[in-house]
């Protein structure tokens, strides 16, 4: 054997190695692919189990009529009133059976370094929610999430989501919300559930259901007043709203109907 | 002819040595440990959800307020709750966003973000009056029952610390910030002395001050080597995005403690402890991340744990 074919051996092998470890490469992202898209389908089942088929409903063959609805959260936007307002104002808005089976919560977060401090900032985002939707007495549960999937549709505030039963989503609502949004986003709700769940009067004195009637505050609430410091970090507000007593959105409606 | 002499000798020998009038926060403390001694607050009950504001009474009540479920709360020494008021609302007892608290020996002085106006309470946690101030309340220290301390800010002027009576009447008032450096670089967190003195920490730029009760800087201080807090840009602000610091305390010895913000070496942990001329005596490092120092009248520390959800009580052991 010369020299030159020692060389070329020793190139062909050198080559084939390199095959060998793109193939392992390109394999290695193949699983990785196949474990995200199956982390992606469990985290999508355990959301839309978040709306389970009515049983007092009539189901239709596919099953696929309904559409739910997914509010993309970050915690600090609770500090956000022209973002808060319109999603308690969606709360107000729809009755609480609908809430429970249509509504979920995703407390998107990031993620901390290392296991267990990532499990501890799960922890602590869901205790914040459990206090903030005990004071407001919202009924939809949430899970807390720091996958990129959630991250993509939260760029800022609160997101709400209208998502199809067959996983698709309707429409993306960014927080606050434009006029008619509101409107949109309930009716929707209701407009897929059964007629027993939309509030259809509200004259009878005995009537306990949320006042859906009740017009939300005006889009200028949230959107035409002066910009302040606060608004800056999110904050909200601005204008010092102080006088007493005063036409609150988030008190229920003293008076049904 | 000797006796003089020798007072002289031993006066010169005690300056040299370092020893100063007791208050004055010259004593040699080379380094500080906490020793925790009540925790309000955990992960598995409803106790905390994000506190904001502390203030502890004479007795040794701790108040608290939560941000999450709009409340005020009542804890006793052994951390129990006692009581608790409030709800999301604008009318009297309720909150938007509560956020600053203190207590003077018989009331409580609350803020919300976004109201101009200070809320007082009793100890039982009644509502008794709002005091009006002129625009939004930046910080807040009570002075007495009927007498709170505000630094204030707006757009149209630079930050000032005013001091109020019970009715908002402005009693003095101090311009710290004489020149437009930029929107929110005039914000403090500040603390007074018994002499009416105010120490300030500015957020966001690395400066420590002393100012008289007559409005005059007494000295400024660098903790952070001069660094400038990252500023970024916001529609058409310019504003920054780091702290320099986050709050400012005294312990009641003549120890100022100053709480480092993004820019210290351990963010929200680090406290820097001077004395009263603004000397640098020695740092230490909270076990977890907080916004804020109180201490109360027995010199305890308390500080925050949890991200709001745990509220901790550390005794402070100097050496």
């Amino acid at each position: 054997m010369n020299r030159n074919e020692e060389v070329l051996r020793t190139v062909s092998a050198s080559r084939a190695a390199d095959r060998l470890s793109r193939r392992r490469a390109r394999l290695f992202i193949l699983v990785r692919a196949a474990a995200l898209t199956v982390v992606s389908l469990g985290l999508l089942s355990r959301l839309s189990s978040a709306a389970p088929p009515n049983k007092d409903r009539p189901e239709t063959a596919a099953g696929t009529d309904r559409s739910c609805c997914w509010v993309l959260m970050d915690i600090e936007s609770f500090y956000c009133a022209p973002c808060l307002e319109p999603l308690l104002a969606l709360c107000r808005a729809l009755p609480a059976r609908v809430q429970e089976e249509r509504v979920r919560g995703i407390l998107v977060y990031e993620a901390a370094a290392g296991k267990e401090r990532s499990e501890l900032r799960s922890r602590i985002v869901l205790k914040k929610w459990q206090g903030f939707r005990k004071a407001h007495d919202i009924r939809f549960p949430a899970v807390a999430d720091t996958g990129p999937f959630f991250r993509g549709f939260l760029k800022d505030g609160i997101v709400i989501l209208l998502v199809h039963e067959a996983r698709s989503v309707l429409a993306s609502y960014t927080l606050p919300l434009k006029s008619g949004q509101l409107e949109e986003i309930v009716e929707t709700l209701l407009d897929r559930a059964e007629g027993s769940m939309r509030p259809k009067s509200c004259s009878s004195a005995a009537c306990r259901r949320p006042c859906i009637r009740r017009p939300p505050p005006p889009i200028s609430f949230y959107a035409e007043r002066p910009i302040s410091r606060c608004d800056i970090f999110r904050r909200g507000g601005g204008a010092d709203r102080t006088a007493w007593p005063c036409a609150d959105p988030a008190r229920p409606c003293p008076v049904p109907g | 002819m000797n006796g003089p002499r020798w007072m002289i000798w031993t006066a010169l020998l005690a300056i040299s040595l370092g020893a100063a009038p007791p208050g004055s926060g010259k004593d040699a403390v080379s380094r500080i440990t906490l020793k925790e001694v009540l925790s309000i607050g955990a992960l598995d009950d409803e106790t905390l959800f994000q506190w904001t504001g502390v203030a502890v009474d004479p007795d040794g009540f701790i108040y608290v307020l939560d941000a999450m479920d709009y409340t005020l709360k009542k804890f006793d020494l052994r951390g129990a709750l006692v009581k608790k008021t409030g709800r999301r609302g604008q009318g009297p007892g309720e909150f938007m966003i509560p956020r600053l608290l203190d207590a003077s020996p018989n009331f409580l002085f609350a803020t919300d973000q976004n109201v101009a106006g200070v809320y007082v309470f009793d100890r039982e946690l009644n509502f008794k009056k709002k005091i009006p101030c002129p625009t939004l309340i930046a910080h807040l220290k009570a002075l007495g029952d009927d007498q709170v301390a505000v630094a204030v800010m707006s757009f149209q002027e630079p930050g000032r610390i005013l001091v109020l009576n019970g009715e908002g009447k402005v009693l003095s008032e101090i311009a710290y910030f004489d020149k437009d450096a930029g929107v929110l670089m005039d914000s403090i967190s500040f603390i007074p002395d018994a002499e009416g003195r105010f120490y300030l920490a500015y957020l966001f730029q690395d400066r420590i001050e002393k100012w008289s009760p007559d409005g005059k800087r007494l000295w400024s201080r660098n903790l952070l080597g001069g660094k400038k807090a990252e500023t970024k840009k916001i529609s058409s602000f310019t504003l920054p995005g780091e702290t320099c610091f986050k709050d400012i305390a005294l312990d009641g010895r003549g120890h100022v403690f100053v709480l480092g913000g993004h820019l210290s070496k351990a963010p929200s942990r680090t406290v820097f402890v001077l004395n009263t001329e603004g000397e640098l005596l020695t740092t230490f490092t909270l076990p977890d991340t907080s916004h804020c120092l109180y201490f109360d009248r027995d010199h305890s520390l308390y500080a925050r744990a949890n991200d709001g959800i745990t509220l901790k009580k550390y005794r402070i052991l100097y050496e």
